[in-house]
Protein backbone atom coordinates (compact mmCIF):
# COMPACT_ATOMS: atom_id res chain seq x y z
CA UNK A 1 0.00 0.00 0.00
CA UNK A 2 2.73 2.46 1.04
CA UNK A 3 4.53 1.73 -2.13
CA UNK A 4 2.05 1.10 -4.82
CA UNK A 5 -0.52 3.68 -4.48
CA UNK A 6 2.39 7.07 -4.58
CA UNK A 7 3.33 5.10 -7.50
CA UNK A 8 -0.19 5.33 -9.36
CA UNK A 9 -0.84 8.76 -7.89
CA UNK A 10 2.49 9.71 -9.97
CA UNK A 11 2.23 7.33 -12.69
CA UNK A 12 -1.02 8.84 -12.98
CA UNK A 13 -0.94 12.73 -12.30
CA UNK A 14 2.47 12.80 -14.58
CA UNK A 15 0.59 10.76 -17.67
CA UNK A 16 -2.17 13.17 -17.33
CA UNK A 17 -0.24 16.53 -17.13
CA UNK A 18 2.28 15.59 -20.05
CA UNK A 19 -0.97 15.14 -21.72
CA UNK A 20 -2.62 18.13 -20.56
CA UNK A 21 0.18 21.03 -21.31
CA UNK A 22 -0.66 19.74 -25.35
CA UNK A 23 -4.68 20.35 -25.00
CA UNK A 24 -5.63 23.78 -24.26
CA UNK A 25 -9.81 22.67 -24.38
CA UNK A 26 -11.78 23.97 -21.65
CA UNK A 27 -12.04 20.70 -19.39
CA UNK A 28 -8.16 20.21 -20.23
CA UNK A 29 -7.91 24.44 -18.28
CA UNK A 30 -9.86 22.68 -15.67
CA UNK A 31 -8.30 19.73 -14.49
CA UNK A 32 -5.17 22.11 -14.74
CA UNK A 33 -6.56 25.26 -12.65
CA UNK A 34 -7.70 22.62 -10.22
CA UNK A 35 -4.81 21.03 -9.82
CA UNK A 36 -2.85 24.61 -9.04
CA UNK A 37 -5.10 25.04 -6.59
CA UNK A 38 -4.21 21.55 -4.66
CA UNK A 39 -0.46 22.08 -5.35
CA UNK A 40 0.15 24.91 -3.14
CA UNK A 41 -2.50 22.90 -0.45
CA UNK A 42 0.25 20.72 -0.75
CA UNK A 43 2.70 23.10 -0.53
CA UNK A 44 2.06 24.18 2.60
CA UNK A 45 1.76 21.17 4.35
CA UNK A 46 5.16 19.88 2.84
CA UNK A 47 6.46 23.32 4.73
CA UNK A 48 4.76 22.00 7.88
CA UNK A 49 6.36 18.83 7.89
CA UNK A 50 9.60 20.57 6.87
CA UNK A 51 9.64 22.76 10.01
CA UNK A 52 8.55 19.56 12.29
CA UNK A 53 11.47 17.76 10.71
CA UNK A 54 14.25 20.76 10.95
CA UNK A 55 13.50 21.02 14.29
CA UNK A 56 13.22 17.69 15.73
CA UNK A 57 16.13 17.05 14.00
CA UNK A 58 18.04 19.49 15.71
CA UNK A 59 16.60 18.28 18.88
CA UNK A 60 17.69 14.91 19.14
CA UNK A 61 21.10 16.49 17.90
CA UNK A 62 21.01 18.83 21.33
CA UNK A 63 19.60 15.73 23.44
CA UNK A 64 22.26 13.25 21.91
CA UNK A 65 25.07 16.07 22.60
CA UNK A 66 26.27 15.05 18.68
CA UNK A 67 29.35 17.13 17.13
CA UNK A 68 28.33 20.66 16.55
CA UNK A 69 24.95 20.21 18.88
CA UNK A 70 26.14 23.93 19.90
CA UNK A 71 25.24 25.28 16.37
CA UNK A 72 21.55 23.78 17.02
CA UNK A 73 21.27 26.34 19.56
CA UNK A 74 21.90 28.89 18.14
CA UNK A 75 19.82 28.03 15.02
CA UNK A 76 16.67 26.86 17.21
CA UNK A 77 17.48 29.82 19.13
CA UNK A 78 17.71 32.33 16.17
CA UNK A 79 15.10 30.87 14.29
CA UNK A 80 12.50 31.53 17.19
CA UNK A 81 13.46 34.74 18.39
CA UNK A 82 13.14 36.38 14.42
CA UNK A 83 9.62 34.70 14.43
CA UNK A 84 9.04 35.81 17.54
CA UNK A 85 10.00 39.45 16.72
CA UNK A 86 7.91 39.31 13.71
CA UNK A 87 5.13 37.94 15.34
CA UNK A 88 5.26 40.97 18.51
CA UNK A 89 6.60 43.60 16.35
CA UNK A 90 5.31 43.00 13.08
CA UNK A 91 7.02 43.62 9.41
CA UNK A 92 6.48 46.56 8.70
CA UNK A 93 9.39 49.33 8.11
CA UNK A 94 10.22 50.15 11.42
CA UNK A 95 9.56 47.62 13.38
CA UNK A 96 12.21 45.65 15.86
CA UNK A 97 11.92 42.59 13.10
CA UNK A 98 13.19 44.96 10.25
CA UNK A 99 15.89 46.33 12.45
CA UNK A 100 17.39 42.83 13.40
CA UNK A 101 17.07 41.84 9.69
CA UNK A 102 19.14 45.09 7.90
CA UNK A 103 21.52 45.99 10.88
CA UNK A 104 21.81 41.48 12.02
CA UNK A 105 20.73 39.31 9.81
CA UNK A 106 21.88 41.02 6.13
CA UNK A 107 25.13 42.37 7.15
CA UNK A 108 26.61 38.99 8.21
CA UNK A 109 25.20 37.29 5.48
CA UNK A 110 26.33 39.56 2.45
CA UNK A 111 29.59 39.82 4.66
CA UNK A 112 30.46 35.76 4.55
CA UNK A 113 29.60 35.85 0.52
CA UNK A 114 31.93 39.17 0.52
CA UNK A 115 34.84 36.70 1.77
CA UNK A 116 34.18 34.52 -1.16
CA UNK A 117 35.57 37.61 -3.16
CA UNK A 118 39.13 37.27 -1.53
CA UNK A 119 39.27 33.66 -1.83
CA UNK A 120 38.67 33.94 -5.78
CA UNK A 121 41.25 36.47 -5.97
CA UNK A 122 43.65 34.16 -4.34
CA UNK A 123 42.50 31.20 -6.48
CA UNK A 124 42.77 32.89 -9.23
CA UNK A 125 46.47 34.41 -8.75
CA UNK A 126 47.16 30.74 -8.36
CA UNK A 127 44.77 28.70 -10.87
CA UNK A 128 45.30 31.15 -13.90
CA UNK A 129 48.91 29.84 -15.74
CA UNK A 130 49.83 29.30 -19.18
CA UNK A 131 50.68 26.04 -18.70
CA UNK A 132 49.11 24.66 -21.58
CA UNK A 133 47.91 26.08 -25.14
CA UNK A 134 43.79 25.71 -23.81
CA UNK A 135 45.25 27.41 -20.36
CA UNK A 136 46.47 30.18 -21.90
CA UNK A 137 43.30 30.78 -24.50
CA UNK A 138 41.42 30.99 -21.06
CA UNK A 139 44.10 33.31 -19.66
CA UNK A 140 43.68 35.95 -22.79
CA UNK A 141 39.55 35.63 -23.00
CA UNK A 142 39.57 35.83 -18.87
CA UNK A 143 41.53 39.24 -19.28
CA UNK A 144 39.53 40.40 -22.15
CA UNK A 145 36.03 39.87 -20.28
CA UNK A 146 37.66 41.49 -16.76
CA UNK A 147 39.07 44.56 -18.71
CA UNK A 148 35.78 44.93 -20.86
CA UNK A 149 33.59 45.02 -17.99
CA UNK A 150 35.44 47.89 -16.76
CA UNK A 151 35.81 51.53 -17.73
CA UNK A 152 39.68 51.15 -17.46
CA UNK A 153 38.99 48.43 -20.36
CA UNK A 154 37.38 50.95 -22.41
CA UNK A 155 39.96 53.56 -22.09
CA UNK A 156 42.68 51.11 -23.08
CA UNK A 157 41.52 50.23 -26.23
CA UNK A 158 37.69 51.37 -27.11
CA UNK A 159 37.06 47.87 -28.90
CA UNK A 160 37.91 45.58 -25.95
CA UNK A 161 33.87 46.02 -24.12
CA UNK A 162 32.77 45.06 -27.93
CA UNK A 163 35.48 42.27 -27.86
CA UNK A 164 34.56 41.24 -24.21
CA UNK A 165 30.73 41.39 -25.14
CA UNK A 166 31.15 38.54 -28.51
CA UNK A 167 32.85 36.25 -26.10
CA UNK A 168 29.52 36.13 -23.63
CA UNK A 169 27.23 36.14 -26.83
CA UNK A 170 28.98 33.88 -28.93
CA UNK A 171 31.52 31.44 -27.33
CA UNK A 172 30.35 31.28 -23.66
CA UNK A 173 26.42 31.41 -25.07
CA UNK A 174 27.34 27.77 -27.59
CA UNK A 175 28.86 26.33 -24.08
CA UNK A 176 25.98 27.15 -22.08
CA UNK A 177 23.84 26.14 -24.48
CA UNK A 178 25.20 22.92 -25.04
CA UNK A 179 24.95 22.41 -21.21
CA UNK A 180 21.45 23.29 -21.16
CA UNK A 181 20.36 20.72 -23.44
CA UNK A 182 22.49 18.47 -21.52
CA UNK A 183 20.74 19.24 -18.58
CA UNK A 184 17.19 19.11 -20.22
CA UNK A 185 17.73 15.69 -21.42
CA UNK A 186 18.69 14.50 -18.02
CA UNK A 187 16.09 16.20 -16.12
CA UNK A 188 13.49 14.72 -18.97
CA UNK A 189 14.77 11.33 -18.58
CA UNK A 190 14.81 11.28 -14.48
CA UNK A 191 11.00 12.55 -14.74
CA UNK A 192 10.01 9.52 -17.31
CA UNK A 193 11.93 7.28 -15.24
CA UNK A 194 10.16 8.73 -11.63
CA UNK A 195 6.80 8.34 -13.72
CA UNK A 196 6.97 5.32 -14.89
CA UNK A 197 8.07 3.91 -11.69
CA UNK A 198 12.20 2.90 -11.98
CA UNK A 199 13.59 5.75 -10.20
CA UNK A 200 12.22 5.26 -6.50
CA UNK A 201 14.75 7.29 -4.31
CA UNK A 202 11.77 9.57 -4.07
CA UNK A 203 9.69 7.28 -1.93
CA UNK A 204 12.53 7.14 0.87
CA UNK A 205 13.98 3.45 0.66
CA UNK A 206 10.68 2.11 -0.34
CA UNK B 1 66.53 40.04 -9.78
CA UNK B 2 65.67 36.94 -11.48
CA UNK B 3 65.58 35.38 -8.13
CA UNK B 4 63.37 38.40 -6.50
CA UNK B 5 61.24 37.94 -10.05
CA UNK B 6 60.78 34.22 -9.20
CA UNK B 7 58.97 35.28 -5.96
CA UNK B 8 55.64 36.54 -7.96
CA UNK B 9 55.17 33.29 -8.32
CA UNK B 10 54.32 31.98 -4.80
CA UNK B 11 52.74 35.27 -2.55
CA UNK B 12 51.59 34.69 0.11
CA UNK B 13 47.81 34.75 0.06
CA UNK B 14 47.66 37.16 3.41
CA UNK B 15 49.53 40.17 1.11
CA UNK B 16 46.82 39.11 -1.72
CA UNK B 17 44.45 39.52 1.13
CA UNK B 18 45.49 42.86 2.10
CA UNK B 19 46.15 44.26 -1.71
CA UNK B 20 42.69 43.54 -2.58
CA UNK B 21 41.44 44.83 0.46
CA UNK B 22 43.05 48.44 -0.22
CA UNK B 23 41.65 47.73 -4.13
CA UNK B 24 38.09 47.53 -3.10
CA UNK B 25 38.14 50.19 0.06
CA UNK B 26 40.22 53.10 -1.29
CA UNK B 27 38.22 53.59 -4.59
CA UNK B 28 35.24 53.58 -2.44
CA UNK B 29 36.21 55.99 0.01
CA UNK B 30 37.09 58.38 -3.33
CA UNK B 31 34.87 57.00 -5.89
CA UNK B 32 35.74 58.31 -9.19
CA UNK B 33 32.97 59.18 -12.26
CA UNK B 34 33.15 56.79 -15.05
CA UNK B 35 31.13 56.40 -18.20
CA UNK B 36 30.43 52.30 -18.76
CA UNK B 37 29.73 50.67 -22.12
CA UNK B 38 25.72 49.91 -22.33
CA UNK B 39 25.90 45.98 -23.20
CA UNK B 40 22.78 44.97 -25.55
CA UNK B 41 21.53 42.95 -22.62
CA UNK B 42 21.20 45.65 -20.53
CA UNK B 43 19.84 48.22 -23.65
CA UNK B 44 17.21 45.67 -24.30
CA UNK B 45 16.05 45.34 -21.11
CA UNK B 46 16.26 49.65 -20.50
CA UNK B 47 14.56 49.98 -23.88
CA UNK B 48 11.69 47.56 -23.15
CA UNK B 49 10.65 48.93 -19.82
CA UNK B 50 11.21 51.86 -21.46
CA UNK B 51 8.62 51.48 -23.95
CA UNK B 52 6.03 50.61 -21.42
CA UNK B 53 2.71 52.79 -21.51
CA UNK B 54 2.30 55.06 -18.49
CA UNK B 55 -0.65 54.20 -16.66
CA UNK B 56 -1.03 51.03 -19.07
CA UNK B 57 0.34 47.34 -18.05
CA UNK B 58 2.24 46.81 -15.34
CA UNK B 59 5.91 45.49 -14.35
CA UNK B 60 6.18 42.78 -12.47
CA UNK B 61 9.40 42.62 -9.95
CA UNK B 62 10.45 39.61 -8.11
CA UNK B 63 12.41 40.13 -5.45
CA UNK B 64 13.89 36.63 -5.73
CA UNK B 65 17.12 37.19 -3.84
CA UNK B 66 18.84 36.88 -0.35
CA UNK B 67 20.55 39.68 1.59
CA UNK B 68 23.66 37.85 0.88
CA UNK B 69 23.52 39.12 -2.69
CA UNK B 70 21.71 42.11 -2.12
CA UNK B 71 24.52 44.39 -2.51
CA UNK B 72 24.99 43.61 -6.49
CA UNK B 73 20.91 43.50 -7.00
CA UNK B 74 19.55 46.02 -4.45
CA UNK B 75 21.22 48.62 -7.02
CA UNK B 76 18.88 47.08 -9.99
CA UNK B 77 16.42 47.27 -8.26
CA UNK B 78 16.59 51.02 -7.24
CA UNK B 79 17.70 51.64 -10.91
CA UNK B 80 14.66 49.76 -12.56
CA UNK B 81 12.10 51.21 -10.08
CA UNK B 82 13.09 54.41 -10.23
CA UNK B 83 12.74 54.16 -14.09
CA UNK B 84 9.04 52.59 -13.75
CA UNK B 85 8.17 55.28 -11.19
CA UNK B 86 9.38 58.42 -13.24
CA UNK B 87 7.79 56.92 -15.94
CA UNK B 88 4.04 56.35 -14.21
CA UNK B 89 4.81 52.43 -14.84
CA UNK B 90 2.55 50.45 -12.51
CA UNK B 91 4.51 47.81 -10.52
CA UNK B 92 3.55 44.60 -8.88
CA UNK B 93 6.24 43.43 -6.80
CA UNK B 94 6.34 40.53 -4.76
CA UNK B 95 9.32 37.71 -3.63
CA UNK B 96 9.83 33.90 -4.14
CA UNK B 97 12.55 33.86 -1.61
CA UNK B 98 11.60 34.33 2.41
CA UNK B 99 14.61 36.68 2.56
CA UNK B 100 13.72 38.54 -0.38
CA UNK B 101 10.53 39.77 1.63
CA UNK B 102 12.28 42.32 3.58
CA UNK B 103 14.42 43.64 1.07
CA UNK B 104 11.73 44.11 -1.08
CA UNK B 105 9.74 45.98 1.77
CA UNK B 106 13.06 47.95 2.02
CA UNK B 107 13.23 48.87 -1.77
CA UNK B 108 9.50 49.73 -2.63
CA UNK B 109 9.09 51.83 0.60
CA UNK B 110 12.30 54.01 -0.25
CA UNK B 111 12.00 54.66 -3.79
CA UNK B 112 8.11 55.19 -3.70
CA UNK B 113 8.64 57.23 -1.30
CA UNK B 114 11.59 59.47 -3.67
CA UNK B 115 8.97 59.51 -6.45
CA UNK B 116 5.66 60.24 -3.95
CA UNK B 117 4.09 56.78 -4.98
CA UNK B 118 1.32 54.97 -2.95
CA UNK B 119 1.32 51.67 -1.99
CA UNK B 120 -2.36 50.15 -3.74
CA UNK B 121 -2.42 52.90 -6.46
CA UNK B 122 0.94 53.13 -8.26
CA UNK B 123 2.85 49.67 -7.12
CA UNK B 124 1.28 46.56 -4.69
CA UNK B 125 4.07 45.28 -2.61
CA UNK B 126 2.59 41.19 -1.77
CA UNK B 127 6.23 40.42 0.15
CA UNK B 128 6.91 36.76 0.00
CA UNK B 129 4.42 34.00 -2.03
CA UNK B 130 5.56 30.84 -0.46
CA UNK B 131 4.72 28.25 -3.60
CA UNK B 132 7.42 28.96 -6.10
CA UNK B 133 6.62 27.40 -9.29
CA UNK B 134 2.70 27.32 -8.15
CA UNK B 135 3.05 31.16 -7.56
CA UNK B 136 4.02 31.70 -11.22
CA UNK B 137 1.59 29.39 -12.97
CA UNK B 138 -1.23 30.47 -10.73
CA UNK B 139 -0.80 34.22 -11.80
CA UNK B 140 -1.27 33.21 -15.55
CA UNK B 141 -4.52 31.68 -14.46
CA UNK B 142 -6.02 34.12 -11.49
CA UNK B 143 -3.60 36.81 -10.22
CA UNK B 144 -6.23 37.13 -7.01
CA UNK B 145 -6.02 33.72 -6.31
CA UNK B 146 -1.92 33.61 -6.47
CA UNK B 147 -1.64 37.33 -4.36
CA UNK B 148 -4.64 37.13 -2.01
CA UNK B 149 -3.59 39.71 0.49
CA UNK B 150 -0.43 42.00 -0.05
CA UNK B 151 2.50 42.43 2.68
CA UNK B 152 0.48 45.05 4.65
CA UNK B 153 -2.34 42.41 4.72
CA UNK B 154 -4.76 44.90 2.59
CA UNK B 155 -7.22 41.47 -0.02
CA UNK B 156 -6.52 42.39 -3.62
CA UNK B 157 -9.78 43.79 -4.08
CA UNK B 158 -9.19 46.62 -1.71
CA UNK B 159 -6.13 47.35 -4.28
CA UNK B 160 -7.29 49.54 -7.02
CA UNK B 161 -4.14 49.35 -8.84
CA UNK B 162 -5.35 45.04 -8.94
CA UNK B 163 -8.75 45.85 -10.41
CA UNK B 164 -6.98 45.93 -13.94
CA UNK B 165 -5.01 42.88 -12.90
CA UNK B 166 -6.26 39.50 -13.76
CA UNK B 167 -3.33 37.58 -15.07
CA UNK B 168 -0.08 37.78 -17.05
CA UNK B 169 -2.19 39.43 -20.00
CA UNK B 170 -2.38 42.87 -17.91
CA UNK B 171 1.99 42.39 -17.42
CA UNK B 172 4.16 44.21 -19.64
CA UNK B 173 6.82 41.77 -18.28
CA UNK B 174 8.23 40.00 -15.47
CA UNK B 175 11.67 40.83 -14.01
CA UNK B 176 13.19 38.57 -11.79
CA UNK B 177 15.97 39.91 -9.79
CA UNK B 178 17.91 36.17 -8.43
CA UNK B 179 21.33 35.05 -7.41
CA UNK B 180 20.48 31.71 -8.29
CA UNK B 181 17.87 30.18 -11.56
CA UNK B 182 14.93 31.70 -10.66
CA UNK B 183 14.62 33.32 -14.08
CA UNK B 184 14.99 29.88 -15.42
CA UNK B 185 11.55 28.74 -13.90
CA UNK B 186 10.17 31.76 -14.70
CA UNK B 187 10.57 31.53 -18.15
CA UNK B 188 9.65 27.88 -17.90
CA UNK B 189 6.44 28.13 -15.99
CA UNK B 190 5.44 31.98 -16.82
CA UNK B 191 7.34 32.75 -20.35
CA UNK B 192 6.93 29.62 -21.81
CA UNK B 193 2.85 28.33 -21.09
CA UNK B 194 1.71 31.67 -20.84
CA UNK B 195 3.64 33.88 -23.11
CA UNK B 196 4.66 37.11 -20.37
CA UNK B 197 7.57 38.55 -21.34
CA UNK B 198 10.90 37.86 -19.21
CA UNK B 199 13.68 40.11 -17.70
CA UNK B 200 16.48 39.09 -15.48
CA UNK B 201 19.27 40.66 -13.04
CA UNK B 202 21.44 38.66 -11.67
CA UNK B 203 24.58 38.69 -9.84
CA UNK B 204 27.96 38.30 -12.10
CA UNK B 205 28.59 34.74 -11.71
CA UNK B 206 24.99 33.75 -13.18
CA UNK B 207 24.55 35.92 -15.75
CA UNK B 208 26.55 34.39 -18.45
CA UNK B 209 23.97 31.15 -18.35
CA UNK B 210 21.52 32.95 -19.48
CA UNK B 211 22.97 34.17 -22.71
CA UNK B 212 21.36 31.32 -24.56
CA UNK B 213 17.78 32.66 -23.63
CA UNK B 214 18.86 36.57 -24.45
CA UNK B 215 20.09 34.67 -27.85
CA UNK B 216 16.61 33.83 -28.41
CA UNK B 217 14.81 35.80 -27.33
CA UNK B 218 13.05 33.82 -23.87
CA UNK B 219 14.46 36.88 -22.15
CA UNK B 220 13.76 40.67 -23.31
CA UNK B 221 17.33 41.94 -21.44
CA UNK B 222 19.43 41.29 -18.50
CA UNK B 223 21.43 43.40 -16.31
CA UNK B 224 24.24 41.29 -15.16
CA UNK B 225 26.13 42.02 -11.90
CA UNK B 226 27.54 45.35 -10.34
CA UNK B 227 27.82 46.46 -13.93
CA UNK B 228 24.47 45.99 -15.38
CA UNK B 229 23.46 47.68 -12.40
CA UNK B 230 25.45 50.94 -13.25
CA UNK B 231 24.84 50.58 -16.97
CA UNK B 232 21.08 50.86 -16.42
CA UNK B 233 21.87 53.72 -13.67
CA UNK B 234 23.61 55.71 -16.11
CA UNK B 235 20.73 55.19 -19.02
CA UNK B 236 18.17 56.97 -16.49
CA UNK B 237 20.43 59.00 -15.61
CA UNK B 238 21.45 60.28 -19.48
CA UNK B 239 17.57 60.34 -20.30
CA UNK B 240 16.69 62.13 -17.59
CA UNK B 241 14.44 60.19 -14.97
CA UNK B 242 16.79 60.24 -12.37
CA UNK B 243 19.48 62.85 -11.13
CA UNK B 244 22.62 61.02 -10.20
CA UNK B 245 23.93 57.39 -10.73
CA UNK B 246 23.50 55.45 -7.53
CA UNK B 247 25.51 52.67 -5.54
CA UNK B 248 26.29 50.46 -8.49
CA UNK B 249 27.70 53.33 -10.31
CA UNK B 250 29.92 53.81 -6.97
CA UNK B 251 30.58 50.60 -6.53
CA UNK B 252 31.61 49.55 -10.25
CA UNK B 253 35.27 51.53 -9.16
CA UNK B 254 36.24 49.52 -6.38
CA UNK B 255 35.51 46.49 -9.12
CA UNK B 256 37.49 48.25 -11.51
CA UNK B 257 40.56 48.69 -9.58
CA UNK B 258 40.16 44.77 -8.05
CA UNK B 259 39.61 43.24 -11.46
CA UNK B 260 43.02 45.48 -12.32
CA UNK B 261 44.83 43.90 -9.29
CA UNK B 262 44.08 40.62 -10.44
CA UNK B 263 45.05 40.87 -13.58
CA UNK B 264 48.26 42.35 -12.83
CA UNK B 265 48.10 39.36 -9.64
CA UNK B 266 47.82 36.92 -12.58
CA UNK B 267 50.84 38.72 -14.72
CA UNK B 268 53.12 38.15 -12.04
CA UNK B 269 52.54 34.88 -11.12
CA UNK B 270 53.19 33.85 -14.58
CA UNK B 271 56.59 35.25 -14.74
CA UNK B 272 57.10 34.47 -11.22
CA UNK B 273 55.98 30.68 -12.36
CA UNK B 274 57.90 30.49 -15.93
CA UNK B 275 60.99 31.94 -14.26
CA UNK B 276 61.05 29.53 -11.71
CA UNK B 277 60.30 27.17 -14.22
CA UNK B 278 63.87 27.87 -16.09
CA UNK B 279 65.79 28.11 -12.97
CA UNK B 280 64.53 24.65 -12.44
CA UNK B 281 65.36 23.32 -16.08
CA UNK B 282 69.01 25.22 -15.54
CA UNK B 283 69.65 23.14 -12.48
Amino acid sequence: MKKNVPLAIVFVLGIVFIIQFFIPSRPSQTAFNTMIEWDLILYVFASVIAIDSLVRHHIIKISRKSKGWGYSIVYLGAALFMIMAAVFSGTREDSFYMKVFNYALAPMQATMFAILAFYMASASYRAFRAKSTEATMLLISAFIVMLGLIPQGAAIWSGLPKISEWLMLVPNMAAKRGITFGIGLGVTATSLKIILGIERNWMGGY
Amino acid sequence: MIKFLSKFGKLDRRIIFGLLLVAILVPLLFSVKSRFYVDSATRNLYDYIDHIEPNGRALMLSFDYDPQVAAELDPMARAVLRHCFAKDIKVVALSLQPQGDAIGEAIMTQVSREFGKKNGIDYCYFGYRPGATIIMLQMGVNAKRALPLDYYQTPYDSLPMMHNIHNYDDIAMVLSLAGSTWPYSWIIFAGTKFKVRIGAGQTAVMAPDNYPFLQTGQLVGQLGGMKGGAEYEQLIVDAGYYKKPGMASKAMSAIAYSHLLIILLIILGNIGYFISKKIEQKK
